[in-house]
């Protein structure tokens, strides 16, 4: 190569210098296997380049002796010198290595060739998504790179999903930062169509992410939406689904004669009176799951897009619509999104170009409460005793209390045409009928978003190029609630209905200066970037609410409508303003392709810091070497053999605004005067800590990529990444009076190793196989929080707040906390054998035979709170996905799967509070007697042991699962059928979502996104079946 | 191809400005302002944020919601024998059960709650004092009132903590971080003395009433009643003259009396009536919720929520969750006293009702603090909203006061007859006409049956030495609360813990 290009300089200058003229050369890029052409090959000769048209064509002014290249993605370059042969037919080959090596990624404020890639990045890429059915962007990344875990939050339409890069870095917030266009979003990404979606690439080690600075340490991921390709001409595309959904599990509880005796048996196991003497007589009662779970939710989905590109530039515009019913609360969770997008690039001239991306998206949501033990509907649904019928149709019930105030019937029992819904008299508090309950729920949330990116380009000189864009994110979004006038229960009751509504404007703009430079010496590549970037966010909001609508349904409730004039409340106002300026630069580096290296340093400086620390630094390095470009490398099967290793420091400036300075707040209010007016007070809120700054994140990170075969790929990547100065409020001592300020004081460790597998083989040219597969191994651990406990306080559960999970030095991040169970006591014999301490004394002198025995792991001779230790770990030790891809002919299939293990799931589904609630099945195995359980405790009222009120490894089980996320066999409709009908493309689909989940889990659902582990009455994923359809017209 | 040069070079001209414009942003674009706050080193300059600071040291009298569910009175009626813990169950709130059977360890118990609310108070009372004097905006008037009203709010923060804890940070400024850790930890001979210069220092600079507005702010006698109970509290007979002299002093003003009929004094109408001489004031308006639980923002009285009967179902009374229920003692103490009717719920005898009978049922529940069906809070969090006022010092009190001091003082016994029977013939029983020790023991037995579940006993028996004898499991250590744990962790070794802790 290098012998050609030095020749063919030489032969420049002599023939230049000999004839100087110019000529026109012409001719076809065309594909060496078939000879047929190849449009959109860029043909390139000096300092002018063309790209082929339709039919593979290209002309060029240039002089004789010129070399001339052509390349085209995921072809061999080819490169001849210019002779007498005016028009010339090139012929490419198509190199499978070389459609991979070619690849480009974005890695933030441009791209990069994925060969000279020297950090860890995944990709994925729109031929990866074409065809799968993809409610937000965060499905699309779950399972399907390494080092990514993505939870869905819940099953509840429109929830977000909890996504972690590498872990979780830091108790202050572990979101990604999300970069769509080059705008970075904030407050979600549910405004995304995921059918626009071209690439993602996730920047997951430090290297990678440091261009991002005081943002990056979480991760970046970088979406890019679609743009028409020259080469497919103008295409519109049609592609819709609908699919059913439904819950893939009930759980077993108790029947109203397996509860009716259990009650039975609790109350006589504290001395009291049978509750019911004919326990046998209730039946099977009321199965409050199949009420709360609604059949057959329908989703559907419709994407229309028009794409295409000329020699002037290139467009994509979609329109979308998505709805979704929940499979819980039928009529009360759902979500639609309306959704509608333009991007266009237009070469003004050879050195301009400008763009502009501009989408905008309506959503529209209803909501209920989950992942509570205050009051969901499914957490109801377990909790509710089944003798209560669904419907009161006693007349003698009805005519007394509860249904009845001073002998009258209530006029705001819930009913509907079915009549009075039922009102529990064995249940209290929050577990009220649940069904009763949502239907007086009225939540509803709605968006309207804009997020807009507008560029230009200038190509100063070759390989100079200056860029400019605006990005703007300007959102609009609220709630309008009513909670019409109700008696569920003696403390769930409202007298007089409510109305209430909230709207809220977010403003973002952000704008971005850089100037690239290419530039090769010899063999040396070099390419730079230097940028500059400013940042702004406002918001406004007000909302307000008031009671005494004349009406008391939602449709028809506003706040103007209501009478009650003294109930009126009004709040407003506006954020405090969040600013971010920055300065960075990249440098790349490459000889030969061999060695390959990137700098990068990021300033950055936040509005969230005072003067003292308001600017960090972030720089960053690393290196790859190319092994099988050396001459000494013979082994042709390994196409690919690269070593990389790379070290950089990000950011996290996740402080809240002022949260370094002293402010004086109100609020601290007291009640004055005969009408007791409530009169504002203020005081100062926290000591000043005016030395307050950005997370830092360290990562190293160590890895190899490899391709053999043409068909085998694998990359390994270790990191090992160190979060510093990690916020945490070192308590002050109370007598202080103020309180303590938060301090970059904490350290946390993220370990692990992610694995990418992937296997792609054509077989004929009617089959094709391929699959791919991620691990990730991951350690977290809290290193320091620098207070003198060495602990945090983390959830709480039930009205008595029990402590369930803590933040403790040299333990993963939000551990579960609680006493060991060390088995059932079948006898006194045992209770009195449980010894402990120096005398040897009885640890549980007050249980008896079916009692947990508690661990004394202090070994004080006591059971006591100092006995609560680590008892489950909610982050999985393996995260892994498979995907498995089959064509044959006309047919596909997809399967994928995606599964994590070595995590704990704290089951903290049942109201241990309420004696009366519900119970799983799995009471029918409680200890009855000696040798009949050693895991569940007997059953009693009056529990002294605690069995139940006790957070212990009871609650704790095994939240390993592998889940078939989903399924898809297609089939294409092609060849003459499809050019009769102008179709490029045609495709027929059957999918499946959520088909089989293995899990040794009991609850609802072992995807437990929220609630970091501690399931409250998950709202599941629901199992789906859809046919879908797309369709290309040419 | 002039004009793409022409348009080119515009555009170079164009991007290059705006380069320049936005590189090295203005100073002012990276700091923010705040909005709905203030900053600190901006304020305390007028005589409005004067009073906001003002507000914000009485807002910490009604704070029950420190580390848990910490309302002072209510738990100092569970320590006593008035009332029991109670609750769903043995482990519905651990920290009352250690309450009730003085179990508290340095973890367990309502220490830390108590010991933040009081220091959280006397920061405050500091900050103002501090800032008071240079607020050239505000008038003299202005200040010499606050002044005292701070006064005596640091004065009451520092009994509280005296009696509870017994060795204390003394700490009368705010701190800056160079000192947080040299703080000196003292005894009831500094704070006493010092408790008694607050009070005396606000008294005569308080105003004898205060327009139906300002009710709420304190008063002389209000003052004046504080350093009775204090000198009462400090139990030297060398004060009890003056306990006498400033009980009279209240007596003699003419602002209060007893209201004639005793049921009325815990009802929504009897808030402020002419026999409050203070009250602890909550709001039903704050719409509070359990995100505001715990921040002292919750301007409701949760005590009230605490001890309803539990699932309550029947007419007047609203559900509650079945703390304080009533001791067997105290039913029986009370059994054939008028004010029973007016103390005591019996529950298991209402008619049309029913409840869940929780731990430690006993069937009797609070009534001065019950949660009514009639002021159900209207927004908002119900637990969270009641508004009943506690009744801090009542006039009954201050007589009973009065009548103690004559007689400890060697005054007039026929005069400290004549309080004590004011407080019987109010409720129609007879006087008295003990005198000596007698007396003073049916000044004692009064003061139980006059100001039963009001949160007074439990200090009346440790003052009076009974404690060891009356409450079940308490022993001498246990006449102090542990030193939180908390508060001895983060103190780096500052503070020392209690004996017998």
């Amino acid at each position: 190569m290098r012998k050609i290009a030095s020749k063919g300089l030489f032969l420049a200058i002599a023939l230049g210098l000999a004839t100087l003229a110019q000529a026109q050369y012409s001719g076809v890029v065309v594909d060496a296997a078939d000879n047929s052409p190849l449009p959109g090959a860029v043909v390139k000769a000096g300092s002018v380049t063309a790209m082929t048209d339709m039919d593979g064509r290209w002309s060029l002014d240039v002089s004789a002796g010129t070399e001339l290249t052509a390349s085209f993605v995921g072809y061999v370059d080819k490169s001849l010198l210019l002779g007498e042969q005016k028009n010339l037919t090139i012929a490419l080959r198509y190199d499978k290595a070389a459609s991979t090596l070619d690849e480009v990624v974005v890695v933030g404020y441009g791209t990069q060739k994925k060969s000279n890639v020297t950090g860890a990045i995944s990709s994925v890429k729109a031929e990866d998504l074409e065809d799968l059915q993809l409610p937000r962007l965060e499905t699309a990344l779950q399972g399907r790179t390494s080092g990514v875990q993505v939870l869905q939050n819940s099953g509840q339409p429109g929830a977000a999903s909890v996504v972690r890069i590498r872990g979780t870095a830091s108790i202050n917030g572990s979101n990604p930062l999300y970069v769509v266009d080059g705008v970075v979003i904030g407050g979600g990404i549910d405004f995304l169509n995921p059918g626009d979606i071209e690439t993602i690439e996730v920047l997951k080690d430090a290297a990678s992410a440091a261009i991002y600075g005081a943002r990056g340490a979480n991760g970046v991921i970088i979406v890019t939406t679609k743009n028409g390709a020259r080469a497919k001409g103008m295409e519109v595309s049609v592609s819709s689904y609908t699919g059913v959904q439904n819950a893939w599990k009930q759980l077993p509880v108790l029947n109203a004669r397996e509860y009716a005796t259990i009650q039975n048996e609790m109350a006589a196991a504290a001395g009291q009176s049978i509750p019911y003497p004919n326990a046998a007589s209730y039946g099977e009662g009321t199965n409050w799951q199949s009420h709360v779970f609604n059949p057959n939710a329908v989703m559907r989905n419709t994407d229309f897009s028009i794409s295409g590109a000329t020699d002037k530039g290139s467009y994509f515009s979609s329109v979308s619509y998505f709805d979704q019913d929940g499979i819980v609360a039928e009529g009360k969770s759902n979500f639609q999104r309306l959704s509608a997008r333009l991007n266009t690039i237009t070469k003004a001239n050879d050195r301009f170009t400008v763009g502009w991306n501009v989408a905008y998206t309506h959503n529209e949501s209803q909501s209920v409460a989950e992942n509570t033990e205050f009051g969901s509907p499914l957490g109801r649904a377990l909790n509710m005793d089944p003798i209560t019928p669904l419907y009161e149709t006693d007349p003698t019930a009805l005519s007394q209390t509860p249904y009845t105030s001073g002998g009258v019937l209530r006029n705001n029992l819930v009913r509907d045409a079915g009549g009075i819904y039922g009102i529990s008299s064995r249940v209290t508090s929050e577990i009220v009928n649940p069904v009763a309950a949502y239907l007086i729920e009225n939540n509803y949330g709605w968006s309207d978003k804009i997020v807009n990116n507008t560029f230009a380009e200038f190509e100063i000189a070759e390989g100079l190029k200056a860029r400019t864009s605006m990005g703007i994110d300007l959102a609009f979004y609220g709630g309008n609630g009513f909670r019409p006038s109700h008696y569920l229960n003696a403390t769930n009751q409202l007298d007089t209905n409510l109305v209430y509504s909230n709207f809220n404007r977010a403003f973002t703009w952000i704008w971005d200066q850089t100037i690239t430079y290419t530039k090769d010496v010899g063999d040396h590549h070099f390419d730079g970037l230097l940028g500059h970037s400013a940042q702004e966010v406002n918001g406004r909001y007000i909302g307000g609410s008031k009671r005494d609508v004349p009406v008391n349904t939602y449709d028809g409730a506003t706040i103007d409508y209501a009478r009650n004039v003294e109930s009126q409340q009004v709040y407003g106002g506006y954020w405090e303003r969040y600013a971010i300026e920055s300065y960075f630069g990249r440098v790349n580096y490459d000889y030969q392709g061999k060695y390959v290296a990137t700098a990068i340093m990021r300033a950055d400086a936040s509005s969230n810091f005072g003067s003292n620390y308001r600017w960090g630094y972030f720089p960053s390095v690393s290196a790859g070497w190319n092994i099988h470009k050396e001459d000494f490398w013979i082994y042709d099967n390994v196409n690919t053999l690269k070593l990389k290793a790379g070290y950089g420091l990000n950011g996290n400036d996740a402080a809240g605004s002022l949260e370094y300075a002293s402010t004086i707040v109100g609020g601290r209010s007291y009640t004055f005067g005969a009408n007791e007016v409530l009169v504002n007070g203020t005081a100062p809120a926290q000591v000043a800590n005016p030395d307050l700054r950005w997370e830092s994140v360290s990562q190293f990170n160590i890895g190899t990529e490899i391709r053999a075969f043409d068909w085998l790929t694998a990359n390994v990547d270790f990191f090992n990444r160190v979060t510093n100065d990690m916020k945490t409020r070192p308590p002050l001592p109370d007598y202080i009076g103020n309180d303590a300020p938060t301090a970059n004081i904490g350290s946390m460790l993220n370990r692990g190793v992610d694995i990418e597998l992937g296997y792609d083989k054509t077989y004929t040219p009617d089959f094709r196989f391929s699959a791919s597969a991620n691990v990730s191994f991951l350690k977290n651990e809290v290193v320091l929080l620098g207070n003198e406990s060495g602990y945090l306080p983390g959830q709480q559960w039930g009205p008595q707040g029990l402590e369930i999970t803590r933040i403790t030095e040299g333990l993963p991040i939000g551990y579960f906390y609680g006493y060991q169970t060390d088995g059932i006591f079948q006898s006194m014999d045992d209770v009195y054998a449980h010894t402990g301490g120096e005398a040897g004394d009885t640890l549980q002198p007050g249980a008896v035979p079916g009692d947990f025995k508690f661990v004394d792991v202090n070994g004080d001779g006591e059971i006591t709170a100092d006995d609560r230790t680590f008892i489950g770990n909610p982050t999985p030790d393996m995260t892994a996905g498979i995907t498995l891809d089959m064509q044959y002919k006309n047919w596909d299939i997809n399967l994928f799967g995606q599964g994590v293990w070595g995590n704990q799931i704290y089951n903290a589904t049942r109201r241990y509070d309420l004696p009366t609630a519900n119970m799983t099945g799995a009471a029918l195995d409680r200890w009855t007697g000696p040798g009949t359980s050693n895991t569940y405790p007997r059953l009693t009222s009056q529990d002294d042991n605690m069995n139940f009120a006790r957070s212990s490894d009871f609650y704790v089980e095994d939240g390993s699962f592998f889940r078939i996320k989903s399924l898809q066999i297609g089939y294409n409709i092609g060849g003459d059928a499809a050019d009769r009908l102008m179709l490029r493309k045609m495709r027929i689909y059957y999918a499946g979502t959520n088909l089989f989940t293995f899990t040794k889990y009991s609850g609802f659902d072992p995807e437990i996104g929220a609630g970091f582990g501690v399931d409250r009455g998950i709202y599941p994923q629901a199992r789906v079946h859809s046919i879908g359809l797309n369709i290309t017209f040419k | 191809m002039k004009n793409t040069v022409k348009t080119t070079m515009r555009s170079m001209v164009a991007i290059a400005a705006a380069a320049l414009l936005t590189v090295g942003c203005s100073k002012d674009f990276l700091n923010t302002k705040p909005v709905g706050r203030d900053l600190e080193i901006n304020y305390y300059q007028t005589q409005a944020q004067a009073f906001e600071a003002l507000v914000s040291v009485y807002d910490v009298l009604q704070w029950n919601d420190q580390y848990g569910f910490t309302m002072y009175r209510f738990l100092m009626n569970v320590a006593s024998d008035d009332t029991y813990a109670g609750g769903s169950d043995a482990s519905d709130q651990p920290s009352w059960v250690a309450t009730d059977n003085f179990s508290w360890t340095p973890n367990l118990g309502p220490q830390a709650g108590f010991w933040r609310k009081n220091y959280k108070g006397i920061y405050r009372a500091n900050l103002f004092l501090e800032k008071i004097d240079g607020i050239e905006d505000a008038s003299v008037a202005f200040k010499t009132r606050t002044k005292a009203e701070v006064h005596f709010l640091r004065a009451k923060f520092y009994f509280d903590l005296i009696r509870s804890f017994g060795n204390i940070p003394f700490i009368t400024n705010t701190l800056d971080p160079s000192e947080y850790y040299t703080i000196n930890q003292v005894g009831p001979e500094v704070i006493f003395p010092f408790i008694v210069a607050e009070l005396e220092a606000a008294i005569p600079d308080l105003p004898t009433t205060v327009p139906s507005t300002e009710l709420g702010r304190v008063t002389k006698g209000a003052a004046q009643a504080m350093l009775a109970r204090v000198y009462l509290y400090m139990d030297d007979e060398d004060n009890m003259a003056d306990v006498a002299a400033l009980c009279e002093d209240i007596i003699n003003s003419g602002v209060y009396s007893l209201l004639p009929n005793y049921g009325d004094i815990f009802t929504k109408a009897g808030g402020w009536s002419s026999e409050s001489v203070f009250e602890i004031t909550y709001s039903e308006n704050s719409t509070s919720d359990w995100g505001r639980f715990g921040s002292g923002h919750s301007e409701g009285n949760v005590g009230v929520q605490f001890c309803g009967m539990r699932d309550y179902n029947g007419p007047d009374y609203s559900p509650g969750w079945g703390f304080c229920p009533i001791t067997e003692d105290l039913e029986s103490f009370m059994d054939g006293d008028p004010r029973y009717q007016h103390t005591i719920i019996d529950a298991d005898n209402i008619s049309g009702a029913e409840y869940t009978p929780g731990y430690q049922n006993t069937g009797f529940f609070m009534k001065k603090y019950a949660p009514l069906a009639s002021q159900f809070p209207p927004d908002g969090e119900p637990a969270l909203n009641w508004g009943n006022n506690i009744r801090e010092i009542r006039y009954a009190d201050v007589l009973l006061m009065a009548a103690e001091g004559l007689v400890r003082s060697g005054g007039s016994e026929a005069q400290a007859r004549s309080y004590l029977n004011q407080v019987r013939a109010r409720v129609g029983i007879q006087g008295l006409g003990s005198s000596g020790n007698q007396l003073l023991e049916d000044i004692f037995n009064e003061r139980r049956m006059e100001l039963a579940t009001e949160g007074h006993r439990y200090f009346d028996l440790i003052r009076t030495g009974k404690a060891a004898n009356v409450l079940t499991g308490w022993q001498a250590h246990n006449q102090y609360l542990p030193i939180p744990q908390n508060e001895i962790d983060a103190s780096q070794g500052a503070l020392t813990q209690n004996t017998g802790y």
